[in-house]
């Protein structure tokens, strides 16, 4: 692939496509291109004529070029680019949105009601500031992962363990939390042992939504660094493979 | 109701088809699928291999045609495109729809005498 390095480089600035689409359209192309210059060389062509030969036979025209990247460029096309070729088998990919439709469908409709936030826990709102810090820091993270498109190598990891440690500090916190009611619920118990059913209903009524709260914080960061964890070890392995392709030949 | 084709879809349509027919013969990757129409078109046929992966890869989006990576004995990995149930289906529907059309533009040519 080496004799066709510049091609391909001039090829890969002019398709504005994220990683790994871009490497496995330009993986298609090298490998085509390298077929066609043994197809010359078989035909008798010298080496120098067999590449030159192999590189105008091709011809990628920047309007080639632009209709490859929009049949690329549809939102669902996009997704399933981002996922590896083993979660793109239809029973993953369904099992993936049920999770997805049953966060969504359970979690978020408990905690957007009033109620909610009403008398909580007081340790429910450092879970709350948590929670709004790991979507803050996902939303970064898949800005720069899929619309800013940094790709370098030293960077696509950057952030991913704090996402998925802001995930369990959330559960740890909650439970944390839900025990410390728990203990303040016993307390009260000790001195009045007739309001058993008072406070052991106070302490599920405090605890449960902290509980509820931390719990969808960690599935939510969890799927987010999931997501976001697979399309980077695609950026990576695209990368390398690339590489190692190029170093090979 | 007949199919309505528009004039400006001709060569999208024909680029299809040729695609469609080759890949009915099996499976092949993409400079082998532009060698094998040129080939046996006898030379009528003749494609720009660089136009080749957008029809290609809108295929596959489509489902007609399936696309899969196989390392070969050089060690070189290749996309080959093979054609899908979706995609015979596709074919013949292009088949007919073609021959309607070459009617009707032989119907219409015919008129005029030289």
């Amino acid at each position: 692939m080496s004799k066709f390095i510049p091609l391909l480089k001039s090829v890969a600035e002019r398709i504005d496509l994220p990683q790994p689409a871009k490497s496995r359209i330009l993986a298609e192309i090298a490998s085509d291109l390298d077929g066609l210059y043994e197809h010359y060389l078989n035909e008798g062509s010298s080496p120098e004529e067999a590449q030159s030969k192999a590189a105008e036979v091709l011809d990628l025209s920047d309007e080639a070029l632009e209709q490859l990247v929009d049949v690329h460029q549809s939102l669902f096309r996009r997704w399933m680019d981002s996922l590896s070729l083993q979660a793109q088998t239809r029973w993953e990919r369904g099992l993936f949105s049920i999770l997805v439709l049953i966060l969504l469908a359970t979690g978020i409709p408990q905690m957007s009601g009033e109620e909610f936030f009403q008398n909580p826990s007081p340790f429910i709102w450092p879970v709350a500031v948590l929670g709004l810090v790991s979507l803050l820091f996902g939303l970064w993270k898949c800005y720069q992962i899929y619309l800013r498109k940094d790709h370098r190598m030293g960077r696509v990891h950057q952030g991913l363990p704090t996402l998925i440690f802001f995930g369990l500090l959330a559960t740890a916190l909650g439970a944390f939390g839900f025990s410390i009611e728990l203990y303040l619920a016993l307390e009260k118990l000790i001195f009045n042992y007739e309001g058993l059913w008072l406070y052991l209903i106070q302490w599920l009524e405090l605890g449960l939504p902290l509980l509820l709260l931390s719990f969808t914080i960690t599935l939510a960061t969890a799927l987010t660094w999931f997501t976001l964890i697979n399309k980077v070890q695609k950026i990576v392995t695209a990368e390398l493979s690339f590489l190692h392709d190029s170093a090979r030949s | 109701m007949p199919p309505i084709v528009e004039t400006q879809n001709l060569t999208k349509i024909c680029n299809e088809m040729l695609i469609l027919s080759a890949l009915g013969e099996g499976k092949k990757h993409g400079y082998e699928l532009a060698v094998s129409i040129e080939s046996r078109s006898e030379g009528f046929f003749k494609f720009k291999h660089g136009t080749l992966y957008p029809i290609l890869h809108k295929l596959e989006a489509k489902g007609f045609i399936k696309g899969a990576w196989k390392e070969e004995a050089s060690l070189r990995k290749r996309k080959n495109y093979t054609l899908t149930p979706k995609g015979r289906r596709r074919l013949s529907v292009l088949q007919k729809e073609w021959e309607e059309f070459h009617e009707k533009l032989m119907a219409m040519s015919s008129e005029v005498k030289p």
